[in-house]
C-alpha cells in the first residue's frame, strides 16, 4: 500500500506534536495510539494523577481577583 | 478635516459623535472613502455594503438627536471577522464550505456592541475557519499587511488586523484558539486582547475548540480595546460556559501608572530561540517599565510549559475535526490543504489521549501560578520571537522550513490559550525589516484590567500608537 499521501503529515506531526511517526504508521491507527499516547504519558511525567477537566474551570474562578468573588455582575 | 477622521482612535471618534461634533455619517463616509481606497490592495474586506453602512450611521444620528448616545460606542463604525453571526447575513468563515451559510441568530458580542451603539459595517476576511497562525488563506483572498503587504498580517483574525491597522474601521472583533488576535495584532502593530476563558460570550460565534476558543478586540491603543472589552465581558445565559463573576472596570483606573506593580520576565520557554533584535526592544519595554516604577522580578516558569504545545494543538485538532467530521468525510476537497491536514491530525487521535491533556490543565494551571502569580502581578514575556515573515513562506503544507517557523511563530501564545489565562498584545517598535514589534503581558485569571493598566501605561510613554502604516 503506497501511504506517499501521509508524508506531509509526518512532517506537521513532527513540529507540531513532536510525534514521530511514518506514513506507515500514520494509516493504521492502532499503532498511532501507541505513539500519541507515549508522548501524553512523558508530558505527564511527574505529575499527580489528576481529576476530570472540570476542575481547570473551578481553578480559573478561584485564582480570579477577590473583588470580582464578591461583586455584582454589571 | 475628513482625512483626518479615520486617525482618529476610538475613544476620541466616539467622544466627537456623542457631543455632537461629528456626525456619525460624516465619520462612516470618511471610513467608506478610505475602504474604497485601500481595501482592494489589503484583501480584508469580506463584504461590505456602504449603503446600508451609511443607513446605519443616519439613524445613529436621528438617535442621538432625539435621546442622546445610546451608549459608549454610539454611532463608531466597527467591522468583525467573519465568523460572527448576524441574523439574515452570510457569515463565511474563511471558507468556501461555508460560503452561503446565512444564520438565523446574532451572536452575543455582536448584540452588545448593537447596543452600546456601535455600527457593523463590514464582513472582514480571515484564515478558512480560523485554523492558522500566519494568515494565509488557500481558498479565499489573503489579507495583507499595511505594513508591508509582502508580510504575514498573523491569523486566524488577519481581516481584523489589517483593517484596524489600515484604520478603515476603529476596532474589530477577532478570535484567539491558539494566539489569533494576539498574532495579526502583533504583525499588524495593534493592541489585541485575548480575555480569560469565559469572560467573553461565545454565543453565535464559530466554534472551532471549545475548550480553547475566546472571543476579544483588535483596535489601535489600550485604551480603545478596553472601552470594546468593557462591552462585550460578562455572564450571557445563551452561554453557560461564561464566568457569572463581575466584570471590573477596566476603563477607570486605567491611568494610575505602574508604580510597585510587579513585573515577571521567564527564564524559559518564551525567549527559545529570539531574533536579537526582537529581543532588544522587548527588553527595553522593561526598562521603561522599571523607570515607570514598576518592579521587574524573575520567574521561574515550571518546565511543564513546554507541554503545553502539544496539549493546545492536540486539543484544537480534536475538537474541531469533531466539529468538522461530516464536511471532511463529504467535502474534503473544499478544504484548503493547511486546514485539512491539521483536521486530519485530530481524527487520528484516541479519546482517552485527548481526555487525559484536558484532565492535565489544572495541574499544570496551577503550577503556572504558584511560580508566576505568588512572585508578580503579571507576567511579560516576547510576543513573537522573529520579525514578521514574508508571505511567501506560507504557501505550503509539508516544507521543513515552514513547519519551523510557524512552530515558533506561536511558541508564546500558545501556553496561554491551554492556561485559560488572559494575555495582551501591546506592540514596542519596529524591527529591521520596518514589520512592528510587540510584547505580551499575560494576567492571572479575570485580571484583564491589571493587563490594560500595564499596557496603558508603557503606550503613553513612546509614540508607537500614532504611527499610521502608509499603504
Amino acid at each position: 500500500m503506497d501511504h506517499s499521501d501521509n508524508t506531509s503529515l509526518c512532517h506537521w506531526l513532527s513540529r507540531f506534536q513532536r510525534l514521530e511517526m511514518t506514513a506507515e504508521q500514520i494509516a493504521d491507527p492502532a499503532k498511532s495510539v501507541t505513539v500519541f499516547a507515549q508522548a501524553i504519558g512523558e508530558a505527564a511525567s511527574g505529575m499527580a494523577f489528576d481529576t476530570d477537566p472540570a476542575a481547570f474551570g473551578q481553578l480559573l474562578h478561584d485564582l480570579a481577583p477577590a473583588d470580582l468573588k464578591s461583586g455584582d455582575q454589571k | 478635516m475628513s482625512k483626518s477622521i479615520p486617525l482618529m482612535t476610538l475613544v476620541d471618534v466616539a467622544k466627537q459623535i456623542a457631543d455632537g461634533h461629528l456626525s456619525s455619517l460624516e465619520v462612516t463616509e470618511a471610513c467608506l472613502q478610505r475602504i474604497e481606497d485601500l481595501a482592494p490592495k489589503l484583501k480584508c474586506i469580506a463584504d461590505i455594503d456602504p449603503d446600508a453602512a451609511r443607513d446605519q450611521a443616519r439613524k445613529a444620528d436621528d438617535k442621538r438627536a432625539k435621546s442622546g448616545a445610546t451608549g459608549p460606542l454610539h454611532g463608531v463604525p466597527l467591522a468583525h471577522k467573519d465568523m460572527y453571526y448576524r441574523k439574515g447575513r452570510i457569515s463565511g468563515c474563511g471558507s468556501k464550505i461555508r460560503a452561503d451559510f446565512v444564520s438565523d441568530h446574532t451572536s452575543s458580542a455582536l448584540t452588545r456592541l448593537d447596543d452600546a451603539g456601535a455600527l457593523d459595517i463590514a464582513r472582514l476576511n480571515m484564515v478558512e475557519f480560523a485554523l492558522g497562525v500566519t494568515g494565509h488563506n488557500d481558498v479565499m483572498p489573503t489579507p495583507r499587511n499595511p505594513w508591508n503587504t509582502e508580510h504575514f498580517t498573523g491569523g486566524s483574525s488577519s481581516g481584523s488586523g489589517a483593517s484596524v491597522a489600515a484604520r478603515l474601521v476603529y476596532a474589530a472583533l477577532g478570535s484567539d484558539t491558539g494566539g489569533s488576535i494576539r498574532l495579526p495584532a502583533a504583525c499588524c502593530g495593534l493592541v489585541g486582547m485575548k480575555p480569560t476563558l469565559g469572560r467573553v460570550s461565545r454565543y453565535g460565534a464559530m466554534p472551532l475548540s471549545h475548550s480553547l476558543d475566546t472571543v476579544g478586540p483588535l483596535t489601535r491603543t489600550v485604551g480603545d480595546n478596553a472601552l470594546v472589552l468593557q462591552t462585550i465581558a460578562g455572564e450571557d445565559k445563551k452561554d453557560p460556559t461564561t464566568s457569572a463573576l463581575a466584570v471590573a472596570d477596566y476603563t477607570g483606573q486605567i491611568d494610575i501608572g505602574v508604580k510597585g506593580l510587579r513585573i515577571g520576565v521567564p527564564n524559559r520557554h518564551f525567549y527559545d530561540g529570539i531574533d536579537a533584535g526582537v529581543e532588544t526592544l522587548v527588553r527595553a519595554s522593561l526598562d521603561t517599565y522599571a523607570a515607570a516604577g514598576a518592579e521587574i522580578v524573575a520567574i521561574d516558569i515550571p518546565e511543564s510549559i513546554a507541554a503545553t504545545n502539544i496539549m493546545t494543538s492536540l486539543i484544537t485538532a480534536v475538537e474541531g475535526s469533531t466539529l468538522h467530521y461530516e464536511w471532511l468525510r463529504d467535502r474534503y476537497d473544499d478544504y484548503g490543504a493547511q486546514t485539512r491536514t491539521r483536521f486530519s491530525m485530530g481524527l487520528m487521535t484516541p479519546a482517552t489521549v485527548y481526555h487525559q491533556a484536558l484532565s492535565m490543565r489544572a495541574k499544570i494551571l496551577q503550577d503556572f501560578a504558584k511560580a508566576v502569580f505568588d512572585k508578580a502581578d503579571i507576567l511579560h514575556t516576547p510576543m513573537i520571537t522573529m520579525p514578521i515573515p514574508k508571505y511567501s513562506k506560507s504557501d505550503s503544507v509539508g516544507d521543513q522550513a515552514f513547519l519551523d517557523l510557524i512552530t515558533r511563530f506561536g511558541q508564546c501564545t500558545r501556553p496561554i490559550n491551554y492556561l485559560g489565562l488572559p494575555g495582551l498584545n501591546v506592540p514596542c517598535g519596529f524591527t529591521d525589516n520596518g514589520l512592528p514589534c510587540s510584547f505580551q503581558l499575560v494576567g492571572r485569571p479575570f485580571d484583564e484590567k491589571t493587563l490594560y493598566r500595564a499596557g496603558y501605561a508603557y503606550e503613553r510613554e513612546n509614540n508607537w500608537v500614532n504611527m499610521v502604516p502608509e499603504v
